[in-house]
């Protein structure tokens, strides 16, 4: 296995120029612009429709730009014919070849490849190593459960070494236990070969796990490309917040902005303490704050800083974490503490939420 | 499996319906051990004279001879070309797509003899009218069709990322279709050969126009044996291709259970 780690080339760079895709009236993708750097993982996260799986198709050759152009290492392939580009990729469904067995799959890329007989068997022992399958060569790819078939479609798109490997949700059809063993896996081996991955997927949580950096997809166009870190503490967009987690949105007008800090007033009436904003005073702005950053106590009048009062409509409990829905500033709140929280407040209970003033988002309306 | 009165009805309907279906043709069964050099049912005697006639005469061989070669051809014909329209029509991105479907299947909805006289006019006008290739060309018309439908069910069963995956593992286009499709679409081919076969291999009412009097094939030997000598050599051939048919008709089967399993 260290073998196949030390002869692997490491990660390509992949850029997407301009990348457009439409189907008669219908704009797939839409001028995505957008460079993974060689060994990095990127996720293209959107929902199904928003063009994440049509530009994946374009970098495979699967789909034909409309315009726009891929360039893997600074040379445009956009022209080549699929089997010319030297990509690995895996499917959704693992496309494996039903009628051949896991080794003559694996097999498949080396032997196009015209390699020698004895050369096809290491290579295909160490992919084998590396996906923790090697007691399977001799076995049909129907006799195999979906996880291992997974091994095997990514054994198979990484024995040909290529520098990047495009995988379509790749996970979409495994149960929620084996797919966390696979994002474990596939994160092992993308670190160990150096590999640049572009990984598409609509889970957010898997995106949030396994990226380096996550390219946010909505309506064909890229709305905002960061670490998961960044997409999700500063989304650029209400769509982008409310996509990425939970998110509540309050509506109001800026009062007042200085250096370190503005205050909206909410349409409710109550003062929110903000981050300082470049908009100017008197915009109606969207105020995004997670549900995990707020804090529920008991009311507390209305003098408090940054705080709204509510009472309590629906309480969950969901193992991890309570989430309340707080009806509160004229809208309902979405509230999650953790489960070992200090108390437990009940249905028609009047609280006061807290959030720091940094935990807000601005967005225009 | 314990049966409800209204599905031990509906069983025993249903047996009768086979019944109904299949005695008429099993009759020549029996007819074709006839003692005597009567065509008639029940048989007097028993004697395997007329399979012997059938296999020691120069005309019945000829014909058989003709048969197997010009359906053997039509075959290999029908086959390819049904399998590149079938492919096109599936993969392709084809204008009037559904015009095409329907011209192909034309020549299984056409009544045989309109089918027959027109080729007769056709070919007669080409010179084609007693040939080997005139036959040919005639049956793999009629057989297109079935060849057709089949491998356009397979082909709408494929995964076509497959395919796929094979051209990003690096295979071109002819070697991912030899290598990954082929193999997957296989059973589906064989079945639609046997149809396109047995297609040539029975036909009759063309071949009666085409065939003239150099290319005559088995159902039309079999067609003037009934008309000028009426004796049994015509039910032990009949009998000999129920046999050939009911083998088909298990390969189908076979190979359609075959294709299902391999597909999934």
């Amino acid at each position: 296995m260290t073998d196949i780690v030390a002869r692997h080339s490491g990660g390509g760079e992949v850029r997407l120029v301009g990348l457009s895709r439409s189907f008669g009236t219908m704009h797939a993708v839409r001028d995505v612009d957008l460079v993974a750097a060689p060994g990095e993982f990127l996720t293209l996260l959107g929902a199904s429709g928003s063009g994440k799986t049509t530009t994946l198709m374009m970098i495979a050759g699967f789909v034909t730009p409309s315009k726009g152009d891929i360039l893997v290492d600074g040379i445009s392939i956009v022209e080549r014919a699929p089997d010319k580009r030297n990509l690995g990729v895996v499917f959704q469904s693992y496309a494996l070849f039903p009628h051949m067995t896991v080794a003559e799959n694996i097999a498949f890329p080396l032997r196009m490849r015209h390699c020698a007989s004895a050369e096809i068997r290491t290579r295909v022992a160490e992919a084998l190593a590396m996906v923790q399958l090697s007691g399977f060569p001799g076995r049909r790819v129907g006799e195999l459960s979906g996880g291992q078939q997974q091994r095997v479609a990514l054994a198979r798109a990484l024995v040909f070494r290529p520098p990047v490997l495009l995988m379509d949700e790749p996970l979409g059809a495994l149960d929620r236990k084996l797919r966390e063993q696979m994002q474990l896996e596939i994160k092992r081996i993308q670190r160990e070969l150096g590999i640049t991955v572009i990984y598409v997927t609509h889970d957010q949580e898997e995106a949030l796990i396994l990226s380096d950096r996550i390219a946010i997809m909505h309506e064909g166009c890229v709305r905002q490309v960061g670490t998961p870190a960044v997409v999700y503490e500063q989304p650029s967009t209400p769509y982008v917040a409310s996509f990425l987690g939970e998110s509540n949105f309050l509506e109001g007008i800026v009062e007042e902005n200085t250096v370190t800090a503005s205050t909206l007033r909410l349409q409710s009436g109550e003062r929110i303490a903000a981050p300082p904003t470049s908009l100017p005073v008197g915009t109606a702005v969207q105020a995004m704050v997670r549900p995990e950053s707020i804090t529920l106590s008991p009311p507390q009048g209305n003098d408090a800083a940054n705080s709204v009062n509510g009472t309590i409509e629906i309480r969950e409990y969901l193992g991890q974490s309570i989430r309340y829905f707080v009806q509160a500033a004229a809208s309902s709140v979405t509230v999650r503490e953790p489960r070992g929280g200090a108390r437990r407040a009940s249905p028609g209970e009047r609280v006061t939420l807290y959030w720091s003033p940094q935990a807000t988002s601005l967005f225009p309306k | 499996m314990r049966l409800s009165r209204g599905e031990a009805a509906l069983a025993g309907f249903a047996g009768l319906v086979s019944l109904f279906l299949v005695l008429p043709s099993l009759i020549v069964v029996p007819m074709s051990f006839n003692a005597d050099n009567l065509l008639r049912f029940p048989p007097h005697g028993f004697s395997l004279g007329w399979y012997e006639a059938y296999f020691g005469r120069d005309d019945w061989r000829l014909a058989t001879w003709n048969s197997v070669t010009i359906a053997l051809a039509v075959t290999v014909l029908a086959t390819t070309m049904g399998t590149s329209a079938a492919l096109a029509l599936v993969r392709g991105r084809i204008p009037l797509r559904n015009l095409y479907i329907f011209l192909m299947l034309t020549p299984m909805i056409a009544p045989p003899i309109v089918s027959a006289v027109s080729m007769y006019g056709v070919f007669a006008r080409l010179g084609l009218v007693g040939t080997y290739p005139g036959m040919v060309l005639a049956h793999t018309v009629l057989a297109l069709p079935f060849v057709l439908v089949n491998v356009v069910a397979v082909l709408q069963r494929m995964d076509w990322r497959l395919e796929q995956a094979a051209r990003s593992l690096g295979a071109s286009a002819a070697r991912a279709f030899f290598e990954v499709t082929l193999p997957m679409i296989r059973p589906g081919l064989v079945v639609a050969a046997i149809f396109a076969f047995i297609t040539s291999f029975d036909e009759v009412v063309v071949a009666l126009y085409i065939s003239g009097s150099s290319a005559i094939t088995l159902p039309v030997q079999m067609w003037s044996g009934l008309r000028f000598e009426i004796n049994p050599v015509v039910a032990a051939v009949s009998t000999l291709l129920l046999g050939l048919s009911v083998l088909a008709l298990l390969a189908i089967g076979f190979l359609r259970r075959a294709g299902a399993g391999s597909t999934v």
